[in-house]
């Protein structure tokens, strides 16, 4: 699992890898996505609720 | 691949939706012991919002404290899903679930009446993940005193923000 995706958040560049969203590649980036629903739970069903975090 | 993420025309975006995200519900911080815990509240201080520009809808919400450990207060609950999930894919249990659309969508429990016909227990990993005052467990309030939690501290999201300021440095 070598493969990263690589994309621009603010102006920071973060590697992400496939299955990922966005958010949990920008938290480990150190890029803060505001956002509830999409967190703490588990990876595979985390989703939007209010949308806040688009 | 370029993500737009902190500009101005997004943080309106979402000033607006934490705002009626606080009008929608019954969210009287003052009292709730959930204050300086709640995502909710630190998302409004993180983005400076001290009053919505929204008119208050002050719903008519239930408290389900039917559990002899946990209870529901409905008046704080922003929708999120969490305890949903956590329960589901956590807990195996399927505990909670949403019952209505639009202004009358609520949770669900999983029984015939109340939070006490379920098999919901106080140490369910979705106990822990409401970010608001909606799903809590009960003695335990106040354990830590206001002003010495967690976003008392620092603002939401800093701990995220952390991993780069030392990747930086």
């Amino acid at each position: 699992m070598s493969e990263t995706i690589t994309f621009t958040i603010d102006g920071v560049e973060v590697q992400g890898r496939p299955g990922q969203t966005i958010i949990q590649a920008a938290d480990e980036a150190g890029v803060y996505i505001p956002g509830s629903a999409i967190r703490r739970t588990s990876s595979r069903t985390g989703r939007a609720g209010c949308a806040r975090c688009w | 691949m370029v993500v737009e993420n902190d500009s101005e025309r997004l943080l309106a975006y979402r000033r607006g939706i934490i705002e009626m995200l606080f009008v929608e519900g019954n969210h009287f911080c003052m009292f709730c012991e959930k204050s300086g815990e709640c995502e909710l509240q630190a998302l409004a201080y993180r983005f400076g919002i001290t009053a919505p520009k929204y008119p208050y809808l002050f719903p008519r919400r239930e408290v389900d404290a039917s559990h002899p450990d946990i209870f529901i207060d409905h008046n704080r609950c922003i929708l999120c899903a969490r305890c949903v999930r956590a329960s589901r894919d956590l807990d195996g249990k399927h505990v909670f679930g949403f019952v209505g659309r639009g202004p009358e969508k609520k949770i669900a429990v999983n029984a015939e009446a109340d939070l006490a016909g379920t098999n919901a227990d106080a140490a369910d990993r979705a106990m822990e993940i409401c970010p608001v005052g909606a799903l809590m467990r009960k003695r335990v309030g106040y354990a830590v005193p206001i002003g010495q939690r967690t976003y008392d501290h620092e603002p939401i999201g800093s701990d995220i923000e952390a991993k780069r300021a030392s990747a930086d440095t």
